[in-house]
């Protein structure tokens, strides 16, 4: 038998391929145009729950097509402001509660349960049905989730959607995000589709937190939306996004700004929540599980 | 230069000057087959060009995309019914100097070898990997690498057994 040792088969190895001189000028051409290839899939793939979770996802600029206009004038919800530095007051956090890890007898709150706990905090007329769920929790250590509904009555139909992210109090410049000149910002939002925010609105809560309330219109359909700063550090943002194309339907959107308010300033949305809550969630029917769409929303990235 | 300019550019960089490296690796993996050692490697730097803002921020860029080559590599073969092609169709004047001999006896040991083992072989004694490293590559414990590693190398011997006369120069 042949006495090859391990250093031998280093030496061997080294020698046989060593020497090989591929052309690298295609391999990085034809690399670059597959991983082309990739993100366009990527983004084919994401731009179906993108659009209509676009509504929700203010604050980011991934999604882009169009944004307000800035100079756009925008109504100041009554009792409001315009939020931004020394509008309003963002929370102190340094009593905000540090993430330990998964309390004992406790376990993250999945996507399911996120979708069911906003069908419970919607009040829908009857003749709307709910005809699908789909969300994400992206796999990072603190907690960033997305759901939404799809929400149709006839030819019109909508999705309303809800994101979680804890920690937020960290993201720089937190302050410039709870304002309404961010809803003009190409840095920090961009609306999928055309369209422009009409009524927007910031104030503190009693208890500290930060709420901005805005109106976005597409068309003839004026959508809802609810962005939260709470005093933990958990971001939740709520709203309404309406497909487009013949899916937009004619009928009048019946989700209310007030709505969407009291859905994000619920105390149920909690990261950690007993194992029996998630369990009860998976007879959530039909569900759709999204890949990348939280993550790409709290990268914010526009690559 | 954008921020997206930049990346592109970084990214071009970083696959030209490891993009012969990737190849070897491949071409160890692949068993000799060249063809399907160009594609692995186009493969795996098409997918740390649409990852490229992650991969960048990786501690180790190389290990990481080495990683992807490997993995793609891994899932190909499961997913493929056609095996490699044999090391005798590759191109000639494409390696070096190398000797011809030896080169087609260690690829087609490889060739025969199954794909998970061959990879061990190849981050253990190719990459200079440690024990460790490799079973984080692959995703498979250090006993199992360790005793993989051990088996491989000695089918690697059986079968190299009758080219006795190629190995002698080593």
């Amino acid at each position: 038998m042949v006495q090859l040792d391990e250093q031998d088969l280093t030496r061997v190895m080294g020698e046989v391929v060593g020497g090989v001189r591929p052309s690298t000028h295609a391999l990085v051409e034809e690399g670059e145009r597959r991983g082309r290839r990739i993100k366009a899939r990527r983004r084919a793939g994401y731009s179906t729950a993108a659009c209509v979770l676009a509504g929700v996802v203010a604050g980011t600029s991934w999604l882009g097509t169009q944004q307000s206009t800035p100079g756009e004038q925008m109504r100041i919800l009554p009792g409001m402001s315009a939020g931004g530095p020394g509008k309003v007051t963002i929370p102190d956090f340094s009593g905000a509660p540090t993430d330990t890890g998964t309390p004992p007898g406790k376990e993250r709150a999945t996507a399911r349960t996120l979708a069911r706990t906003l069908q419970e905090g919607l009040m829908l007329p009857l003749i709307w049905d709910v005809q699908g769920y789909q969300g994400e929790v992206a796999p990072r250590s603190h907690y960033e989730a997305i759901a939404a509904l799809r929400v149709g009555a006839g030819d019109t139909h909508f999705t309303v959607g809800v994101t979680l992210h804890s920690q937020f109090h960290l993201t720089p410049h937190v302050e410039r995000s709870y304002s309404c000149d961010a809803l003009k910002d190409p840095n920090q939002t961009v609306f999928a589709g055309g369209g422009k925010v009409t009524t927007c609105g910031v104030r503190n809560l009693p208890d500290g937190s930060v709420l901005r309330l805005y109106e976005f219109q597409q068309g003839h359909q004026v959508t809802p939306h609810a962005d939260l700063l709470r005093r933990d550090g958990m971001r939740i943002s709520a709203g309404v996004s309406i497909a487009s194309g013949p899916e937009s339907g004619g009928r009048a959107i019946p989700v209310t700004l007030r709505e969407v308010e009291q859905i994000v300033t619920k105390d149920r949305w909690q990261v950690y929540v007993d194992p029996e809550v998630n369990e009860r969630a998976k007879s959530l029917k039909p569900f759709e599980e999204l890949h990348g769409i939280a993550d790409l929303i709290a990268r914010n990235e526009t690559d | 230069m954008g921020r997206h300019e930049e990346r592109q550019e970084e990214f071009r960089e970083f696959a030209a000057t490891r993009g012969a490296r990737l190849f070897r690796t491949a071409l160890l993996l692949t068993g000799g087959d060249w063809h399907a050692a160009e594609d692995l490697v186009q493969t795996a730097l098409g997918k740390a060009y649409a990852s490229w803002a992650k991969v960048r921020r990786a501690d180790n860029r190389d290990a990481y995309v080495r990683s992807v080559l490997v993995r793609t590599h891994l899932s190909q073969r499961r997913l493929k019914s056609s095996g490699e092609r044999p090391a005798s169709e590759l191109p000639e004047g494409a390696y070096g100097d190398g000797d011809p001999a030896l080169r087609v006896a260690l690829l087609q040991a490889l060739a025969q070898l199954p794909p998970r083992d061959r990879a061990v072989l190849v981050l253990r004694y190719w990459e200079d990997r440690s024990v460790e490293q490799t079973a984080a590559e692959l995703g498979l414990r250090a006993g199992t690498v360790r005793n993989r590693s051990m088996s491989a190398l000695a089918k690697l011997r059986d079968l190299l057994d009758g080219d006795r006369e190629s190995l002698t120069t080593i």
